[in-house]
């Protein structure tokens, strides 16, 4: 059994040990015998339909501004569509923080310029300069609730119902009418501290603005994106996830 | 109105001292900054020769003791901020200490290492003859945002100061190549003739020593009256030094980001540690940054090399998420090892009877660890 992660501008978008991530769903995967590759796919990849094809789940980081101005132009011309495509047709994607935001339809920074989106997202990112703060902290959010009842999510769920991370953020994201949460806020801001809403849910996508990186302590989504992009039922059960439990119950003590 | 804040300053310092809540080098500079805000802009500080300041995401401690030790075995008196007190406050108590009860300040040199993020509120008042920058990666992003907003900071306030001190940068930096615009702008490499003089452990080390001998070659100083002396050099604390306790030599490795971690588990591989235990520390506190997820970007290919087959003790207020990544990198941890506190580890180590252990901590864990071992308090 193998699972291909596409992982998008490792380079550009590899924000403060989001690649971890990677490394996290390689060794997971390892472990219940299924073997990984990782494809980067970067500003001077050809993409086309046989390269998405071979990939079963997307990943994509967060990244600094000017990481961001060097993948951009290749993000909204070659790329773009293939991931706006691969997301309407229920593949699998994380995308954390920086991609999150691009992958939705629009970012107006403080100035008020709006730099367009792949709009794959029904989401909008806003910067209020030094109007709001920006977001940091420790997060602590309670799983979108259809998320976490659909089969493979809770078949393979050791952990709970919340998903902890650290989040760093000067935009501020807003959810437009159809789109779901990934999650609630309990304590942290989330997408745009007003709202209680944790980033998005949409077919089978994740965007969140949870840093940690955010699966070394959420290993059940983990393997919701690893049995959702297989379409395994159950994953083998990892003893290494007691002690994952306490880092996660831990995790939700931590002040904000 | 200098020389009473002089005068309170080393009263207070003795105070903190004597009662063992800390080394009495940040909390006076804090008070003055409550008081005069502007503190540095409303006094001039001149010493006769000349102020260095040091700044940069590692190596800011041993290069400014080195050079420090440099000036001094030349017959050179210096002021510098010695406990890696790097914030305005501690560059204030720094200097506050150094006045005689004129008002005039004793030493000859100034060399303070300057936090990254507080160059800028320090460069335009102390006038410096060298500014030494030694790189810069990613380090506790929570508090600094990514490295192009140190960046960003640090060239404006180089372009708008009045002085032009010697601009003096590492060529491997990719960042730091906008530093050639400078008129007196000058590089140093990575290159290991004059670190086989040293006794340092790590190539690292070749940029800080290479950096201290460009700075004071530039300030007129004769190679060898520098390369002379550097046989003499000591560890800065927390950055390899060894310090015996209870008949356990600890060596202690700064590991406080991605780099110094990775460059840290390299001397592990050397031949005179190999197979001593590790024991690590891993805090959120203040001076840490509360956002840990850097630990993944330390490689795990040489996490694995460096540490296979070692006892390793993991300590510190996230101690689990050390050893979660730890486990992510294929190595196995043994749950009796695992501590919140860095004494319950060093306790731990004691009742071991080993004989070596290194210790890889990020800073609050490096003077935690440092205090208990000496008995004494750093900051």
């Amino acid at each position: 059994m193998k699972l291909t992660i596409g992982y998008f501008y490792p380079a550009e978008l590899n924000l403060y040990g989001d690649t971890g991530n990677i490394e996290i769903l390689k060794y997971r995967a390892a472990r219940r015998n299924i073997s990984c590759e990782i494809l980067n796919v970067d500003t001077t990849t050809k993409i086309n339909e046989v390269l998405m094809k071979n990939i079963d789940l997307i990943f994509m980081g967060g990244g600094p501004d000017s990481s961001q101005k060097n993948m951009y132009e290749d993000l909204m011309k070659n790329k773009g569509p293939y991931l706006k495509d691969f997301i309407n047709n229920g593949g699998v994607t994380l995308t954390i923080c920086g991609s999150y935001q691009l992958l939705g339809n629009y970012y107006k920074s403080a100035d008020g310029s709006i730099l367009e989106g792949v709009g794959a997202f029904d989401i909008y990112t806003q910067h209020f300069g030094n109007n709001k703060p920006r977001c940091i902290g420790n997060t602590v959010c309670e799983i979108n609730p259809d998320l976490r009842h659909s089969l493979k999510f809770n078949e393979n769920n050791k952990i709970g119902i919340n998903v902890v991370g650290f989040e760093n953020h000067g935009g501020r994201t807003y959810l437009g009418k159809g789109m779901q949460p990934f999650g609630k806020v309990l304590k942290g801001f989330g997408n745009n501290g007003e709202d209680l809403t944790e980033g998005v849910w949409y077919q089978n996508s994740i965007g969140t603005y949870l840093h940690g990186p955010i699966l070394s302590k959420n290993p059940h989504i983990a393997d919701f994106l690893i049995a959702q992009s297989l379409n395994l039922e159950v994953l083998d059960i990892m003893s290494e996830d007691d002690l994952i439990k306490s880092a996660h119950t831990a995790s939700k003590e931590l002040k904000q | 109105m200098l020389i009473i804040y002089s005068l309170s300053t080393k009263i207070i310092s003795f105070i903190v001292r004597i009662l063992g809540i800390g080394s009495g080098s940040t909390l006076p500079g804090y008070l003055v900054t409550k008081l005069e805000p502007n503190f540095l802009k409303n006094h001039e500080f001149t010493f006769k020769k000349g102020i260095i300041l040091i700044t940069g995401t590692n190596g800011k401690t041993t290069t400014c003791k080195l050079i420090t030790h440099l000036l001094r075995k030349n017959q050179n008196t210096v002021c510098t901020n010695e406990s890696g007190s790097n914030l305005v406050r501690g560059i204030i108590t720094t200097l506050l200490n150094d006045l005689d009860m004129f008002g005039q300040l004793k030493s000859d040199w100034g060399v303070f290492e300057v936090d990254e993020f507080n160059l800028p509120l320090v460069l335009p008042y102390l006038n410096p003859k060298v500014v030494l920058f030694m790189n810069l990666s990613r380090d506790q992003l929570d508090r600094y945002g990514e490295t192009d907003i140190v960046m960003t900071r640090w060239l404006d306030v180089i372009t708008s100061s009045v002085n032009e001190p010697f601009i003096i940068f590492s060529k491997d930096t990719s960042d730091f190549e906008t530093f050639h615009q400078f008129k007196n702008s000058h590089s140093f490499d990575g290159s290991t003739h004059f670190l086989k003089k040293t006794n340092l452990m790590g190539d690292y080390n070749a940029y800080n020593i290479n950096a201290s001998i460009s700075c004071l070659k530039l300030l007129g100083f004769a190679e060898t009256s520098l390369t002379n002396h550097l046989t003499t050099f000591g560890h800065a604390y927390g950055r390899g030094e060894c310090i015996d306790f209870f008949g356990t030599k600890f060596y202690i490795f700064l590991a406080k980001n991605p780099a110094s971690f990775n460059h840290n588990l390299e001397i592990l591989k050397m031949n005179e540690f190999r197979n001593n235990p590790v024991m690590l520390v891993l805090n959120d506190n203040l001076p840490d940054g509360r956002d840990v997820s850097w630990i993944y970007d330390v490689d795990s290919n040489l996490l694995n090399d460096a540490l296979m087959n070692r006892k390793l003790i993991v300590s510190g207020t996230r101690f689990l998420d050390m050893v979660i990544r730890l486990r992510y990198a294929g190595l196995e941890i043994d749950e009796k090892l695992l501590f919140p506190t860095e004494a319950q580890a060093i306790l731990k180590i004691t009742h071991l009877n080993l004989e070596n252990i290194i210790v890889l901590p990020n800073y609050s864990g490096m003077l935690n660890t440092r205090k208990i071992l000496t008995g004494r308090k750093i900051l």
